[in-house]
C-alpha cells in the first residue's frame, strides 16, 4: 500500500500524486492529513482502494468510475457527485448534495447527510446511516436512496423512478411523493444492503422502513392536476 | 427605521438590531429572520455576550459547525476550521432553517 502525505501540498499536487501512484500499479493508496481540502480524489477511473485519513472538503471523489474511496472523517458538499461506478464510504457526516447526479455505484454515509442528498441521481445506491436534511431525492430519476434515520422536509420531491426507503420519521413529503408498504423484494433488498453497508449505528429492521416513490402525477402535464403543478413550480 | 446601504449583510445587522430593540431575544430575532429575509444566506451574528448563526430555509449557502467542550468553530468550509484547529473533532453542515446561539 502506498502512503501519501498532504501536509504542505496543494490539492493539484496531491491529486497528481494519487494518479501517478495508480499509473505505477498501486491498488491501495492511503492519504494522510487531507485537512478537508476540496476536490480530492476526483475523476479516478481505476478500481483502486483510496483511503483519506480525515475529513475532505467539497466534491471529493466526484466524477469517478470504479474506485473504492473511504473517507475517515466528514465530507463537504457534493461528495461522489456524478459518480459512474464505484463505492464511496463516508465515516462521518456529509454536506449538501451528497451523491448528486450519480449514475451508478454505491455511496454509504455513516453519519448524517445535509440538504439535497441524492439530488437528481440517475442510478446507483445511496445509504445514509443517520438523518438526511431538506429535499433529499429531489428530481431523482433512478436508483435507490435509503435513509436509516429521519428525513427532512420536502423529501423525494418531483421524483421519477428512484425508490426511497426511510427507517425513521419523514418530516414532510415533497410534491408527488407517496408512501407505500415495502413488498417482499424490497425487504430482501433492504436486508442485503444494510448488512453489506455495516453501518456504525445499527439500522432499523427492514420491515420498519417506509417506501417512498413518485405518485407519477408530475410525469405528464395534466390540467386536472393544476394545484399539484402550481405547488411544484 | 430608515437607512441606506448597498450591502446585503448590513441589512441583516440592522434587521437584527431592530428586532432586539423591539424586545426579542437574540435567538428569536435570528429565527424571525428566516421568515422575513427573502434569499439564500448562512450568516453569523454576535452581541456583546453571544454568538449565533442562522441558515436559510433552502440551505443554499454552506456553513460548517464544529463544536467541542473547548470551542465552537464556524466557517463556510471545513478546510478553514481544520487549518486553525488541527485536533480530532467532527464538523457537520448546518441544516436548513437551523438557528443556534452560544452565550459566553
Amino acid at each position: 500500500m502506498a502512503e501519501l502525505e498532504c501536509d504542505g501540498k496543494a490539492t493539484r499536487a496531491i491529486n497528481a500524486e494519487i494518479k501517478k501512484l495508480i499509473s505505477e500499479g498501486e491498488t491501495r493508496v492511503f492519504v494522510r492529513n487531507p485537512g478537508a481540502r476540496h476536490n480530492l480524489g476526483v475523476a479516478i477511473l481505476e478500481p483502486v482502494h483510496l483511503t483519506f485519513d480525515g475529513s475532505v472538503g467539497y466534491y471529493c471523489a466526484g466524477m469517478v468510475d470504479g474506485p473504492t474511496v473511504e473517507i475517515r472523517g466528514s465530507a463537504g458538499w457534493g461528495v461522489a457527485e456524478s459518480m459512474m461506478n464505484g463505492t464511496v464510504i463516508v465515516h462521518g457526516s456529509a454536506g449538501n448534495a451528497a451523491a448528486a447526479a450519480i449514475r451508478g455505484g454505491t455511496v454509504v454515509i455513516h453519519g448524517d447527510a445535509a440538504a439535497r442528498a441524492g439530488v437528481s441521481m440517475k442510478g446507483g445506491l445511496v445509504v445514509i446511516g443517520g438523518n438526511c436534511g431538506y429535499m433529499a431525492g429531489f428530481m431523482a430519476q433512478k436508483g435507490t436512496l435509503i435513509v436509516c434515520g429521519d428525513a427532512g422536509e420536502a423529501f423525494a420531491d418531483s421524483m421519477y423512478e428512484t425508490v426511497c426507503f426511510v427507517g425513521g420519521r419523514v418530516a414532510d413529503l415533497g410534491n408527488d411523493a407517496v408512501i407505500e408498504e415495502p413488498d417482499e423484494a424490497d425487504l430482501r433488498l433492504l436486508s442485503e444492503t444494510l448488512e453489506r453497508a455495516r453501518l456504525r449505528k445499527p439500522p432499523p429492521a427492514p420491515h420498519n422502513f417506509k417506501k417512498v416513490l413518485a405518485g407519477r402525477k408530475l410525469w405528464n402535464f395534466d390540467k386536472r392536476e393544476w394545484t399539484t403543478w402550481r405547488e411544484a413550480l | 427605521m430608515r437607512f441606506y446601504t448597498e450591502n446585503d449583510s448590513e441589512i441583516i445587522g440592522i434587521y437584527l438590531a431592530e428586532r432586539l430593540f423591539q424586545g426579542m431575544t437574540f435567538e428569536e430575532a435570528l429565527k424571525a429572520s428566516l421568515v422575513d429575509l427573502d434569499g439564500s444566506f448562512s450568516y453569523l451574528a454576535a452581541t456583546p455576550d453571544a454568538l449565533g448563526f442562522a441558515k436559510d430555509p433552502f440551505a443554499l449557502k454552506p456553513l460548517l459547525v464544529a463544536e467541542t467542550d473547548t470551542f465552537v468553530a464556524l466557517a463556510t468550509e471545513e478546510v478553514a476550521i481544520r487549518a486553525a484547529l488541527p485536533d480530532v473533532y467532527d464538523a457537520r453542515e448546518a441544516q436548513a432553517k437551523e438557528v443556534r446561539v452560544w452565550r459566553s
